[in-house]
């Protein structure tokens, strides 16, 4: 009696196990009833990809070149749009002279034609790449057409796309110029790496960049750290000789040097010190933007973002449902060929298969699990995992077995499973670490769905089949 | 060392024999790439109201060649994506009137754009995998190895390393002899593949220990 109400209790708990886990549990919010029970979280290939094209940037700029052929700065450089096929198509460059003031406006393309290589093309690609990588994008594709360099960028959307769209076709070039004549002193070449640190003060709390400068960078940077001071003149005024700091071309900001610089390790404060989170966090992303920026190295071409999209996954629908359905059918064979070969054994550990299932649809909601194409990898092989360990229990459990023979059964089968079980437990973890979605998505699913056909086979399955002998 | 009966010589000739032909295919004409991991044409087209996708292809079946992918584009569906192997101004013109008349929308610049998409290069689909399929699979061979060292350490050790290598080698070949277009699903099949030998491989020399 005793023994049939456990089975009963078990059967009851595994039903509710399923009501929450597929109906869900309903709370009244306001005037609606809404499940709580948190929704599944699809992955791009399953709700969707943002696609960048970035051509090359054909446009030029106008540079004034004085009668000794140096560039004479002015306040703007004009850049302008020029359609490469109607003016100058024998010449890269048209030049004006102004007899009166003495120099020359070259209309020079902001990408000259020898540096529009395949090898620079291909460079622009890997460095796109890093920066996705670096930006833990999960998931994506970077397509390069070797003829025109035409490159086309498919990246998830979510709330993030647009912050990484904008970091996509930035140049990335870095340069510390002496104020006066321009001249370059440091540029990005000299970087080793940069990081991102931030330090709580009594004032709040302040975000810098800490750029560390190579060998070569170092030497450099001692230099200009002892050359580039405040200092008083003969008459006692005080002289300061400013550097300038450039990135994509715009001057950030012109300072001197206090103290020299021997460690080759240059801060630079994001804004002010702050107690505010929004705006310490605004600058966070800000820092990491240009640290990205710098780390992955400067772009040989500059590239214009020519068009972005939204564009749904070609996984419909149909295709979805299809998917399910046989994912259903491989639950529902295994669950035959169980009942059918192991008759009321097998019946009952269909009870704790289902909790399984309940277990891992509920595990994957609270775990930040995307479900994607490679999900259905994952269900298969817990699938195939959860016929074999049973199949290796109940093949020892007939009519005649006694309460002690199923406990024998039941732990001789998890014994001879437990290398399939390792096995996988093994790949589950690695693939766990990787970034990449794909990878990703199969390991946690995975790690999840064994740890769930443990727990239910060991808590519900075996409650059942050791009481289910009279 | 064991001896091979005659029939496991001639599977594995033919296994070798495979690899080896669909390594030749990989190397001078590679793998026939399905329509979105190829050079491909998109035409994106303003709808700007509620469609059919079966519509959509029914008009694209008419007017365009080949094999069509027909998605929805923008949050708010209002564009009709459809990507072709290549299309003529010709046809691109023939369905964008075909897409006017049916959907009653006035012709505008802004009406249909085209974009030419680069193929995309299959090591860049690949080269994810391969650190965590190797590391994964080290790792299992030891344990195997450790587990089993009974049954010759290096030997369980090298057929838990080859065995995965070999069969995802075999399957890749498959695809580059018989020209199955390489699309979306041909590396999670590849990766189930993988995960298959090695509970495989494991059940062997259970099997093998008994």
């Amino acid at each position: 009696m005793e023994r049939n109400l456990k089975i009963v209790l078990v059967t009851l708990i595994v039903i509710l196990l399923t009501l929450i886990s597929f109906v869900g549990i309903y709370k009244k919010d306001s005037i609606l009833y809404k499940n709580i029970i948190a929704d599944y979280l699809l992955s791009s290939n399953l709700e969707g990809k943002r696609v960048i094209e970035l051509t090359i940037d054909t446009s030029t700029n106008e540079v004034k070149y004085d009668k000794d052929g140096n560039v004479v700065e002015d306040s703007e450089n004009e850049t302008t749009s020029t359609d490469t096929t109607e003016e100058n198509t024998d010449e890269e460059t048209d030049t004006t002279e102004n007899t009166e003031d003495e120099y020359t406006i070259v209309n020079e393309p902001v990408n000259p034609e020898e540096k529009l290589t395949v090898e620079n093309y291909k460079i622009t690609k890997k460095i796109i790449e890093t920066r996705l990588e670096s930006m833990n994008v999960d998931n994506f594709i970077v397509r390069l057409n070797e003829e025109n360099g035409k490159i086309i960028v498919e990246i998830p959307e979510n709330g993030r796309t647009d912050e990484i769209v904008s970091n996509l076709n930035s140049v990335g070039d870095f340069e510390i110029v002496d104020q006066e004549d321009n001249t370059v002193l440091l540029n990005e070449n000299d970087i080793k790496e940069v990081l991102v640190g931030y330090n709580t003060t009594e004032s709040g709390t302040g975000v810098y960049l800490n750029i560390q400068f190579n060998k070569e960078g170092t030497s450099k940077l001692e230099e200009i750290t002892n050359k580039y001071i405040s200092s008083t003149d003969e008459e006692g005024n005080t002289v300061e000789k400013n550097v300038t700091l450039k990135m994509e071309g715009e001057e950030l900001f012109s300072t001197y040097f206090s103290e020299t610089i021997v460690n080759g390790q240059l801060p630079l404060t994001f804004g002010s010190a702050t107690t505010d989170v929004s705006t310490i966090q605004q600058y966070l992303q800000n820092a990491s933007s240009v640290a990205i920026l710098l780390n992955s190295g400067k772009m040989p071409l500059k590239y214009n973002i020519e068009s972005q999209e939204f564009v749904k996954p070609i996984i419909n629908e149909k295709i979805l449902n299809i998917s399910i359905y046989v994912l259903i059918g491989l639950v529902i064979l295994s669950f035959i060929y169980l009942i059918i070969k192991y008759k009321k054994y097998g019946a009952l550990t269909v009870i704790g298969s289902v909790a399984v299932i309940d277990l891992l649809l509920l595990a994957i909601r609270y775990t930040n699990v995307y479900l994607s194409i490679e999900s259905a990898i994952a269900f298969i092989i817990l699938i195939i995992l959860n016929t074999i360990l049973l199949k290796n229990i109940l093949k020892n459990i007939n009519k005649k077995s006694e309460r002690e023979d199923i406990y024998k059964a039941i732990k001789n089968g998890l014994l001879e499973s437990m290398d399939i079980i390792i096995v996988l437990l093994i790949i589950s973890i690695v693939f766990t670490f990787i970034k990449w979605a794909a990878i990703n998505t199969v390991g946690i699913l995975m790690f999840w769905g064994i740890i769930c056909i443990l727990i239910s086979h060991l808590i519900f399955t075996r409650t059942l089949l050791l009481n289910s002998n009279k | 060392m064991k001896q091979l009966s005659k029939k496991q010589k001639i599977i594995y000739a033919v296994i070798i024999a495979i690899i080896l032909i669909g390594i030749i295919i990989y190397c001078t004409i590679g793998f026939n790439l399905g329509l979105m991991f190829s050079n491909n044409k998109r035409i994106d087209i303003y709808i700007g109201k509620d469609f059919s996708i079966s519509d959509i292809k029914q008009i694209a079946d008419e007017t365009l060649d080949g094999k069509k992918i027909i998605q929805t584009a923008e949050l708010l569906d209002d564009y009709a994506s459809v990507t072709v192997k290549d299309a003529s101004e010709e046809q691109i013109e023939n369905f964008k009137t075909k897409i006017i008349e049916k959907y009653n929308i006035s012709e505008n610049s802004q009406l249909v754009n085209t974009i030419d998409v680069p193929s995309v290069k299959i090591i860049d689909v690949m080269k994810y995998y391969i650190f965590p399929v190797l590391l994964a699979t080290i790792i299992s061979a030891v344990y195997l190895a450790v587990r089993f060292r009974k049954q010759n350490i290096f030997r369980v050790f090298l057929k838990t390393i080859f065995m995965p290598i070999i069969i995802d080698a075999l399957y890749f070949s498959i695809i580059a002899i018989f020209r199955i277009p390489f699309n979306e699903f041909v590396m999670p099949i590849a990766l189930f593949i993988y995960i298959i030998t090695l509970i495989v491989c494991a059940y062997k020399f259970k099997k093998d220990e008994k």
